[in-house]
C-alpha cells in the first residue's frame, strides 16, 4: 500500500519503529470491518514485540507506553487501538505454540457518525 | 369551584414550569442484575468539565465494577465494548455501566479521568483496568476472576 493514500497507517507504523526498535511488528488496518467510509485509516489492531516491554510490570503500564507513542493519531483520526504488545520471549512462546493473532471483533454498528473519539 | 385559587395558580405553574424542561429529573433504570446511568447532560445548567470529572469520580467510587462502554448492557454498539460485557456477564455479578454514546461529556471526560483514549473502560473498585484487549488477557490468566471476587466483598 502506498505510504501516501494510507498516511495514517505509516505514521503508526514509524512512530511505534521509532518508540520501540521491534523485533516484529504489525500494523492492521481494520476500518473496512466498521461502520466508517472506506479507505479510512480509524480502527487499528498493532502487534508490537519488543524488550522495551521487559520494563514494564503491568499490562495497563505496557498499554500506555503504545498509548503515548502514538498520541498524535490517537487525538487525530484514529478511533480505536487494539493493542498486542509482547516482550521477545512470551511471542516466542506464541510463535512455538503456534498461536495466532486473532481478529478484531465484529462492529455492531457505532454512533454512525463520521470517525471521532 | 376552587377553594384555594392560589394553591391552583401553583400547580398551573409548576405543570409550566416542568413542560418547559426547566427542571429536570434524573432518571435511572435498574435491571435485576445492574444498573444503567441516563445522561444528565441535557440539563438546563450546562455541567463544567470540572464537574464532568466530578461526576466520573462518583460513579468510581459508587461502583465496585463499573464499565464506560458504547451502547448499553443489553445492547452493546461496539465489538469492543461488546467483549467487555461478556467478559463481565460471565462473573454473574452485579455490575454498573455508563453509555458513553448518549452522554457526550463522559465521553470525552473519561478520557481526561483514565488519561486512556478509547473506549470501553473497566475500572474494579475504583482502580482503572483498562480496555477490553487488557479485559482478555486478565481474564485468560485468571486475574480478572481474582480481581472480581475482591470486588464482591464490596457489593453487599
Amino acid at each position: 500500500m502506498a505510504d501516501s493514500k494510507f498516511p495514517v497507517t505509516a505514521a503508526i507504523r514509524k512512530n511505534l519503529d521509532d518508540a520501540f526498535n521491534p523485533i516484529h511488528l504489525e500494523v492492521i488496518n481494520e476500518s473496512h470491518k466498521h461502520n466508517v467510509p472506506k479507505d479510512s485509516e480509524t480502527h487499528f489492531k498493532v502487534v508490537v514485540v519488543s524488550p522495551e516491554f521487559e520494563k514494564t510490570k503491568t499490562l495497563i503500564q505496557r498499554h500506555r507506553l503504545v498509548n503515548d507513542a502514538l498520541s498524535k493519531q490517537l487525538e487525530g483520526p484514529v478511533h480505536a487501538l487494539s493493542i498486542v504488545a509482547k516482550t521477545p520471549a512470551q511471542w516466542q512462546k506464541m510463535v512455538d505454540a503456534g498461536e495466532k493473532i486473532e481478529p478484531s471483533p465484529a462492529c455492531r454498528g457505532g454512533d454512525g457518525s463520521l470517525p471521532s473519539n | 369551584m376552587l377553594r384555594f385559587p392560589l394553591l391552583a395558580a401553583l400547580c398551573v405553574a409548576l405543570q409550566a414550569l416542568l413542560a418547559t424542561g426547566f427542571v429536570v429529573v434524573p432518571t435511572t433504570t435498574s435491571t435485576t442484575t445492574g444498573t444503567t446511568s441516563r445522561s444528565m447532560s441535557d440539563d438546563f445548567l450546562a455541567e463544567t468539565p470540572s464537574g464532568t470529572q466530578e461526576r466520573i469520580q462518583a460513579l468510581v467510587d459508587n461502583h465496585p465494577v463499573l464499565l464506560f462502554m458504547k451502547g448499553s448492557r443489553l445492547f452493546p454498539q461496539c465489538g469492543f465494548s461488546n467483549t467487555a460485557v461478556q467478559i463481565l456477564e460471565s462473573f454473574k455479578i452485579d455490575f454498573h455501566t455508563v453509555d458513553v454514546l448518549s452522554d457526550e461529556a463522559i465521553r470525552s471526560g473519561v478520557k481526561d479521568f483514565s488519561q486512556w483514549p478509547t473506549i470501553p473502560q473497566l475500572y474494579v473498585t475504583g482502580e482503572f483496568i483498562g480496555g477490553s484487549d487488557i479485559m482478555i488477557e486478565l481474564y485468560q490468566s485468571g486475574e480478572m476472576g481474582e480481581m472480581i471476587e475482591k470486588a464482591k466483598a464490596d457489593m453487599i
